[in-house]
């Protein structure tokens, strides 16, 4: 079900060549956009990876052929978005590419779809792809993939089942601008949807992760008593809705289905709690008045202990310098080539005008090296334990 | 973790259970648990391990699954480094004491697990180890019910004994395993049937074991299952009947290995179903018995009665006594069970098999060979006169009413005789064709057999041939029979009947030929032709007299509604018979074969204007609802009623005349033969009838002219708004 596409290392030597180039494009033709976005990005020889993040506005295939007509047979992974990202700030409508290049660099992608098979399977299938990255010290999976395909957790514990503990999962769902219909991804010439793309890089030099939502804990948490999948009926034994609101002390206005409640939970996810780290972020998507329960982005296991969150753009903001930290700690000194962010498109609405701000964060962080990222339905980062599907989070991949 | 804490732990366990019990096998359960684990403990590696090898692992590829050390880090479990994971916390518990198996917990970095982690995972194993359990159970029963199928399919005992020898190994998972027999001759020693594990000179000194020696012979004498002291042995009784009459030995060759409650229950479980195959020999006599019985009357089948006439017959033979054969056929049953529905057939069928045993010897044989049709064999009969007493005597005892479902029903039977012939197919044949005589001469009676009927049997097969060609030959002619007013004795109308001009036989009459053109499905062309041929006759006659035609209708014809309201529509049209002037008669028999059919059929002949009559009314078995429901115009009461009336009896006719009344229909009286049986209807209250006392049928031209020498006609019967 999935194919593969690989481009290999020279023989390893201390410190190879690596370079990392973005390109952008808001050009109204999609061809043009894919061709200027593709020249931005081409630093150097020897490409070994091109990502491309777009807007589903474009003709795909157009701005596919665009991207390809310079990058050549480079293999290719990508995705629609609901925004893309760099340190020029957040846009829309527009087309971010990304290119990894250089002899320390090695790459290998497979596609695989979800139906017929399960999520978990084509999560394992896609994994293969760490087997074109064997022998490299520093590796990491990244996938893209539809988050409109089910439990993502799933796709998770199907790349963990074939990478093991070894190798980090990074990534992010695809959006389609919060249209929540279709979300394509891109690998190679192809434009799939229902699938999910996954890149195994292999550096030479550390890849850092960092996870972060900046969400705080609020009050005592509670123990998800009962759960079906995405829907948490009760909560320490009482109704899910009833103990949100009250542990969050929600006024009156948010207590009825309405505007008001719609952006109360979304300045209130729910958060998994978590031996190591930051709680996990559960988005709020609903809830059903009638039965007094909690309709989730993502399914909330049953016996789980749960936070109340409550944030700010401060705190958001605050995460994203965290989450930045914690990606280029793990390169040491050195100052990385660049930073690809996946940024869950919740926070996005969040911060609304002050989105700018985070991707000045960014910028900085990166020290003038290139950012690219996107707007996402969903984050992936397995860095410790299992879990590695997350939401209202920022993800940063740190290339050193 | 706060107030949660306990509570976490809780509905953490609960949510285990609930996923490790959805898997559909034990090692897809080992992997889920082994996640399920991993996410909750946040540990990025997790291993099961279970007698020596790891079941289940999480972390690592599967082709990297670093077992040797998993394993030494299991039995010792330590904090230090993990192939792929670098320095990490290990925590390791026991899954099942005597198994020997872990759950393998690693944490990367060098946060402790703590002490509510530790229980849980205890938890956990229990919580594992149990479902593991209830899939050794599931895999078990599956086992047991693939050996209860091989029973019931009549596998070979043999096939039988080893699929239960292998899966007692499989199940309790132990190296040899035995199955010995107790010698039917010499029960001082058991002979092996079936082994799994035994080499070959295993095999061969335990091919015949003295009983007196051993586990297996210690098993039989006890009859329980028994522990060997000594080795790691455990041994259960087979039993046939409830007799232990072998038994089932399980040995281990593993130093230490001793035998759970529940590996005894299994091997237990495995002991049985051997004892079941072998009290399958019982069962293999139960299914003769329903091989050779009917399973309604529970009476000996075609078959048996076959068997038991072969051996009556070569008795005969030698010691030169007589024995007959009884044929019998209940009348008129088809009607019966059309009437009165199936559960009541098979109702009275079984009362007539009651009946018919209590009506004979003991020692003579009362067979059903399906249908209502019975056999009886009579055996050390004096001659064919004490033959034909039984007959009576069989028809006497079902001559009283029989109750089927609260309601009284009145039945005959008509039995054929028939002596030895000198093989059991022919003198049942030769009953049969007395059978068959004995009916045509009417119906409660007994015939046996002549040579002659054999004669009568080749006619009609010559006749059916013959009736094959009759409309192409023209040998058909119509009889037309008055059917007068009784006050008056006026003429109304006719009924039309066929008659057979046979080139060599003569006149045909319809009794003989009718039944067999239903049978071979000339009846449609036939009546086709019955119908286009009165019309057009009678439509001729109109400027006579305004008459009625009535022509009967078969069954056959009835079945096929719409070919029939087609022909009857051509057959108006082609006439021009006004459509009123058309009685269609169809016997009561022929309405209640499929009553919701009949009543759409009838509606579709009345929208076409004609008349209906229910034809020999008072013989079938219709309610008064199922009569309400047809939409009739008159009934004919059938001869048999009349001729009760010529001896005194009115009860049944007077019924018929109230009911037609009652029913706003016009009755007409059948067969009527006297004037006292004129006289006697009008005083009832019928009007109409037909018969010998007015005119028997006649060609058409003979009626034509009696229609013109007759006086001025009476107008037509109509029947009232």
């Amino acid at each position: 079900m999935g194919d593969q596409s690989s481009a290999t290392a020279d023989p390893p030597a201390a410190r190879q060549a690596r370079w990392l180039g973005v390109g952008r494009s808001d050009h109204p033709d999609a061809r043009s956009a894919g061709l200027h976005a593709a020249d931005g990005a081409l630093r150097g020889d020897d490409a070994k990876l091109v990502v491309v993040f777009c807007s589903d506005a474009y003709d795909l295939y157009e701005l596919l052929a665009g991207v390809r007509e310079r990058t050549g047979d480079v293999p290719l992974i990508g995705c629609s978005t609901a925004g893309e990202l760099t340190t020029g700030g957040p846009g829309e409508r527009s087309i971010v590419v990304t290119v990894l290049g250089g002899a320390g660099f090695t790459v290998s992608t497979r596609a695989a779809v979800t139906a017929p098979y399960s999520l978990r399977e084509a999560g394992a299938n896609v994994a293969r792809a760490v087997h074109g990255v064997a022998g490299c010290e520093h590796r990491v999976l990244m996938l893209l993939s539809d988050g409109l395909a089910g439990d993502q957790q799933e796709l998770v514990r199907g790349a963990y089942g074939v990478v093991g503990a070894q190798i980090p999962l990074v990534g992010g769902c695809a959006g389609d601008d919060l249209k929540l219909v279709r979300t394509f991804q891109l690998h190679d010439d192809r434009i799939l949807s229902g699938a999910v793309v996954a890149a195994a890089i292999g550096s030479d030099a550390p890849l850092g992760i960092g996870v972060r939502h900046g969400w705080r804990r609020s009050g005592e948490p509670a123990v998800v008593t009962s759960s079906s999948r995405d829907r948490v009926l009760t909560l320490d034994h009482q109704p899910a809705l009833d103990v949100y609101l009250d542990r969050l002390g929600a006024p009156p206005e948010a207590r009825v289905p309405g505007p008001a409640f719609r952006q109360f939970t979304l300045m209130h996810p729910l958060g998994l709690a978590r031996r190591r780290g930051e709680a996990q972020v559960r988005g709020i998507a609903g809830a059903d008045f009638a039965t007094r329960s909690l309709i989730c982005i993502a399914p909330v296991p049953q016996g789980a202990l749960t936070w109340f969150m409550d944030g700010d753009d401060a705190s958001v903001l605050e995460a994203t310098d965290a989450a930045c930290s914690d990606a280029l700690e793990a390169l040491g000194d050195q100052p990385p080539l660049g930073m690809i962010a996946f940024d869950c498109s919740a926070r996005r609405g969040i911060l609304g005008s002050a989105i700018q701000a985070e991707t000045d964060r960014l910028a900085q962080n990166a020290g003038g090296a290139p950012v690219a990222g996107f707007y996402t339905y969903g984050e992936i980062a397995r860095t410790h334990g299992l879990s590695g599907f997350h939401n209202q989070t920022l993800v940063i991949l740190a290339v050193g | 973790m706060g107030g949660g804490a306990e509570s976490w732990s809780t509905q953490q366990l609960t949510e285990f259970l609930a996923l490790v019990s959805s898997y559909g096998n034990a090692a897809s359960a080992l992997r889920g648990a082994a996640e399920r684990a991993a996410e909750v403990l946040e540990a990025e590696v997790v291993a099961i391990t279970r007698g020596g090898i790891v079941s289940a692992a999480i972390g690592y590829p599967d082709d990297a699954v670093p077992v040797g050390e998993l394993m030494r880090l299991a039995g010792a479990p330590q904090t230090g480094r993990l192939t792929g994971l670098g320095p990490c916390r290990v925590l390791v518990v026991e899954l099942e004491a005597d198994e020997g198996g872990h759950v393998l917990v690693a944490r990367a970095g060098d946060e402790e697990f703590t002490r509510e982690e530790h229980d849980l995972l205890r938890g956990m194993a229990r919580v594992l180890v149990m479902t593991l359990r209830m899939f050794h159970r599931q895999q078990l029963l599956e086992r047991l019910s693939s050996l209860q199928r091989m029973i019931v399919r009549r596998a070979e005992p043999r096939d039988v004994l080893h699929a239960v020898v292998t899966g007692a190994a499989e199940l309790i998972g132990d190296d040899v395993v035995t199955l010995h027999l107790l010698d039917p001759v010499d029960h001082r020693a058991a002979v092996l049937m079936a082994s799994v594990g035994l080499d070959p000179v295993g095999k061969a000194d335990t091919e015949r074991t003295p009983v007196d020696e051993g586990l297996g012979g210690r098993a039989i004498a006890a009859d329980r299952l028994v522990l060997s002291d000594k080795h790691a042995a455990m041994a259960a009784p087979v039993r046939e009947e409830g007799r232990a009459v072998g038994s089932i030995v399980v040995a281990s060759r593993r130093p230490g290995r001793r035998y759970s409650a529940d590996d005894q229950e299994v091997l237990l479980a495995f002991a049985e179903h051997a004892s079941l195959a072998l009290t399958d020999a019982r069962m293999v006599r139960t299914a003769l018995h329903q091989a050779f019985h009917d399973p309604l009357t529970d009476l000996p089948n075609r078959a048996l009665f076959v068997d038991r006439l072969e051996l009556g017959i070569s008795r005969v033979q030698r010691s030169k006594s007589k024995l007959a054969v009884l044929f019998l056929d209940v009348d008129r049953f088809k009607i019966i069970n059309d009437s009165l529905g199936h559960a009541a057939g098979d109702e009275l069928l079984r009362e007539v098999s009651r009946r018919l045993v209590a009506s004979i010897r003991p020692g003579d044989t009362a067979a059903r060979f399906g249908g209502d049709e019975f056999a009886i064999l009579l055996e050390d009969v004096e001659d064919q006169e004490a033959a034909e007493h039984v007959a009576l005597r069989i028809i006497g005892a079902l001559r009283a009413p029989l109750s089927i479902g609260g309601r009284d029903v009145f039945i005959s039977a008509s039995i054929g005789i028939a002596m030895d012939a000198g093989s059991a197919g022919d003198t049942i044949r030769d009953a049969d064709l007395a059978m068959y005589r004995a009916k045509s001469e009417g119906k409660g009676r007994h015939a046996v057999f002549e040579p002659s009927m054999h004669v009568a049997v080749v006619e009609r097969a010559d006749l059916e041939a013959d009736l094959q060609r009759v409309l192409e030959r023209s040998e058909l002619v119509l009889h037309f029979q008055p059917i007068v007013a009784l006050g008056n004795r006026g003429i109304i109308g006719a009924e039309a009947l066929v008659r057979w001009r046979h080139p060599t036989r003569g006149l045909v009459s319809p009794e003989a030929f009718i039944p067999l053109a239903e049978e071979t499905q000339v009846m449609t062309d036939l009546g086709r032709w019955i119908l286009t041929e009165a019309c057009r006759e009678v439509a001729s006659w109109q400027n006579l007299r305004p008459l009625r035609l009535a022509v009967n209708i078969s069954a056959v014809q009835l079945q096929a509604a719409e070919t029939l309201a087609e022909d009857v529509a051509a057959a108006l049209e082609a006439s021009g018979l006004p459509p009123e002037r058309l009685v269609l008669e169809i016997t009561e028999t022929a309405l209640m074969r499929d009553v919701t059919e009949t009543i759409a059929c009838l509606r579709s002949l009345k929208e076409l204007g004609v008349l209906l009559a229910v034809d020999d009314f008072g013989t079938g078995y219709s309610s008064l609802d199922r009569l309400r429901r047809f939409p009739i115009d008159m009934l004919k009461i059938d001869k048999a009623f009349i001729d009760d009336l010529g001896a005194g009896d009115a009860t049944l006719s007077q019924a018929i005349i109230d009911l037609g009344a009652s029913f706003d229909l016009q009755v007409v009286a059948e067969g009527v033969e006297h004037e006292l049986q004129r006289q006697r209807l009008l005083e009832l209250g019928c009007s109409y009838g037909q018969g010998y006392h007015f005119s028997r049928p006649m060609p058409a031209g003979e009626l034509r002219a009696l229609l013109e020498a007759s006086p001025a006609p009476l107008p037509l019967p109509r029947r009232a708004a």
